[in-house]
């Protein structure tokens, strides 16, 4: 649908206790408030980093995200690097 | 009264949150500098400090994204990381001064946005905690749009800096003047670790020799390829405008891999 869309949900995500708590809590009904694609909506829901990464959310929304998920730097940066070997 | 001190500063976050992450000496010297920065800025004493950073999502996000902001609140709360290891607290600002600030700017043709409510990151707080710790001084943040396209020129930013120096020229308050941000680094991406020293070094002869002309010639895509991080450099291009006329010299430069940024610390005489 629009990548604007992907980035409001994980900027509501990172900055807000309260979206971020019903995100975690009833994470189906939330991503559907956003009216994402399907390919958007499972990237969000699997966590797919590299997925997101790719259809281009902000690195400084898209880290913070990751870290409020518990991912390390290194698990962070291998995921966004998959299949990409130039910057290692 | 014109300005009374001014310098260039790195605001990375792991400054404070991972102090002892590189090798004890570099962080030493590092630290070293800055109390250096602090002691001349305490010397000049400034009755306000005008400090430009980059916004990183704290206070705007892509509904609405400001090329510049001025903050014209009577205070701040930050930082807004409590991860940070900088403590949480209201920083007073400098209403009038600020106000004075947008007028000029509006007069020479910069319709600056301003705001009544900013909240301070990493980006203000981290140089403000070594240089104001005790928050005595008042600040007043101009905020700048390095983060997403499009951005702001580098000339516009010099240019802002050049009516913004005049305006404090003639302004009777003493005011120090801060810029916050870079030098090269690239958080979050894939290319997150690299440093471009060569890079960052030729930008200081550039800053050292007062170039204006050669700080305002970097695209958007040269300094992309060192690192989102990089289009932070406008801050510092900023404040060279604010200084124009005056040297610029470099207290501290590494690039410090523990805090994957290119480190650099910068006062003008």
């Amino acid at each position: 649908m629009s990548i604007y869309q992907v980035q409001k949900l994980i900027q509501s995500v990172n900055r807000d206790p309260q979206s971020r708590e019903r995100y975690f809590e009833h994470k189906e009904d939330f991503v559907n408030e956003f009216g994402l694609s399907d390919a958007e909506a499972s990237a969000i829901s699997k966590l797919d980093i590299y997925a997101l990464y790719e259809m281009g959310v902000h690195p400084l929304l898209l880290r913070p995200f990751t870290i409020i998920h518990g991912v390390s730097e290194p698990d962070y940066l291998n995921a966004i690097r998959e299949g990409d070997d130039s910057c290692l | 009264m014109s300005v009374t001190f001014a310098c260039s500063v790195s605001h990375t976050p792991g400054i404070t949150a991972w102090a002892e992450a590189p090798p004890a000496e570099l962080k030493e010297r590092f630290y070293g500098a800055y109390g250096e920065l602090r002691t001349m800025l305490e010397a000049a004493e400034p009755e306000a400090i005008l400090i430009v950073s980059s916004e990183h999502f704290a206070n705007f996000f892509l509904d609405c994204m400001p090329a510049f902001t001025l903050g014209v609140a009577q205070s701040y709360f930050g930082p807004i990381e409590p991860w940070l290891k900088v403590e949480q607290g209201v920083t007073p600002g400098e209403p009038e001064l600020a106000e004075r600030l947008l007028q000029a700017c509006y007069a020479a043709g910069f319709e600056l946005n301003y705001a009544n409510e900013l909240k301070l990151d990493h980006g203000t707080m981290v140089p403000l905690s070594f240089l104001n710790p005790d928050r005595k001084i008042p600040v007043v943040p101009l905020i700048v749009n390095c983060m997403t396209y499009p951005l702001p020129q580098l000339s516009r930013c010099y240019e802002l800096g050049t009516v913004i120096g005049k305006a404090l020229e003639a302004d009777p308050r003493r005011v120090a003047v801060v810029a916050a941000g870079g030098l090269s680094h690239a958080p979050g991406e894939r290319m997150h670790g690299q440093i471009d020293t060569e890079f960052d070094r030729r930008f200081l002869e550039r800053l050292q020799v007062g170039d204006g002309e050669a700080l305002q010639s970097y695209s958007d895509s040269e300094l992309e390829k060192r690192g989102l991080g990089t289009h932070e450099i406008r801050t510092w291009v900023t404040v060279a405008g604010i200084n124009a006329g005056r040297d610029a010299r470099v207290l501290f430069y590494e690039p410090i891999a523990a805090w994957a940024t290119g480190c650099g610390l910068v006062c003008y005489e």
